[in-house]
């Protein structure tokens, strides 16, 4: 599969030396949308405002890994504490959230897709995007990934494998870089990194592989 | 009733997450709904009547066709839980 990436940003957090994380700037958000985003939904719109504020027809795939699990959780909570659960929260819980947002924030009422595919949520995601671009090479496809340790309370320490950014690719046929993706099948150890920080590397050094799941994902950059 | 208003402009300005907002920009008479004045949407309306029934106890039903007159501006929201806290 080769992806044509004419457009692509990362956001990472700064984590300053008191331990504050830093929170991407959307003020191109109104203030009575903004006030509903997650930390998730922030670095999400943040990308994909990056990649694509000046195309209002793309088609975009949002992946995400774990979601807003965050939410889910706080509701989790309420119903254990026997309290009402908050209509803002739920309303915003589901993995598309970020893709309901966008297309109001843009007014794009073009196809969105949200993918969660575990650990390959990143690989399969813009797989998709890949395949929707194929299928219809006149209209740009924006590929959004993001994701965020998950919560405490599920004792999963997911820490090392530095989760916790997002990654925006703008996909059109005119683009000079291609991205061309092959995988194999193996057994060689899962990578300690997340999958999306292996195709950023690639991204910035020309090429990267990724191992899970007794598959390895291999990305190479050409530029035409 | 003034620190009733006042109240009741702190509660919606923190259960409903209004960034930058302060109390003095809400005008007690404006609408809170839809255009015209704090511009806040249907979420919202829920929101705020799950916060006023942690607070003071509110039980407000959905068919409820005062709901509409009660919830329009922060005044007639301080009348109506001021009257609700009274009868208690």
């Amino acid at each position: 599969m080769i992806f044509p990436v004419a457009r692509w940003f990362v956001w990472d957090p700064c984590i300053s030396p008191v331990g504050s994380v830093s929170a991407p700037d959307v003020s191109f958000v109104e203030p009575l949308l903004r006030r509903r985003l997650s930390s998730l939904a922030r670095m999400s719109l943040r990308v994909a405002y990056d990649c694509a504020h000046d195309i209002p027809n793309a088609r975009f795939v949002f992946a995400s890994q774990h979601g807003e699990l965050a939410r889910t959780v706080t509701m989790l909570e309420s119903l254990a504490e026997k309290e009402a659960l908050s209509p803002a929260v739920f309303s915003m819980s589901v993995l598309n959230a970020s893709a309901g947002l966008f297309s109001i924030l843009q007014k794009n009422v073009a196809p969105s897709t949200a993918i969660s595919a575990g650990c390959s949520s990143f690989g399969y995601g813009l797989l998709e995007a890949g395949l929707q671009l194929a299928s219809n090479p006149q209209l740009p496809v924006l590929f959004i990934y993001a994701d965020e340790s998950v919560p405490a309370v599920y004792g999963q320490d997911d820490q090392h494998r530095n989760v916790t950014h997002a990654v925006g690719l703008l996909l059109q046929t005119s683009a000079e870089m291609h991205i061309h993706c092959t995988t194999s099948s193996n057994n060689d150890i899962p990578s300690d990194e997340a999958q999306s920080r292996a195709f950023v590397r690639c991204l910035e050094q020309g090429h990267a592989d990724w191992h899970d799941a007794g598959k390895t994902w291999f990305w190479e950059k050409e530029c035409r | 009733m003034d620190a009733m208003k006042l109240e009741i402009k702190r509660l919606i300005i923190e259960a409903l997450d209004l960034e930058d907002t302060t109390p003095a920009d809400i005008s007690d008479d404006a609408p809170l709904f839809g255009d015209g004045g704090l511009g806040l949407d249907s979420i919202d309306a829920l929101e705020l009547g799950i916060a006023l029934r942690k607070k003071y106890q509110l039980q407000l039903e959905a068919s409820d066709a005062g709901n509409r007159e009660h919830f329009r501006s922060v005044s007639n929201l301080a009348r109506f839980v001021q009257s609700h806290v009274q009868a208690a």
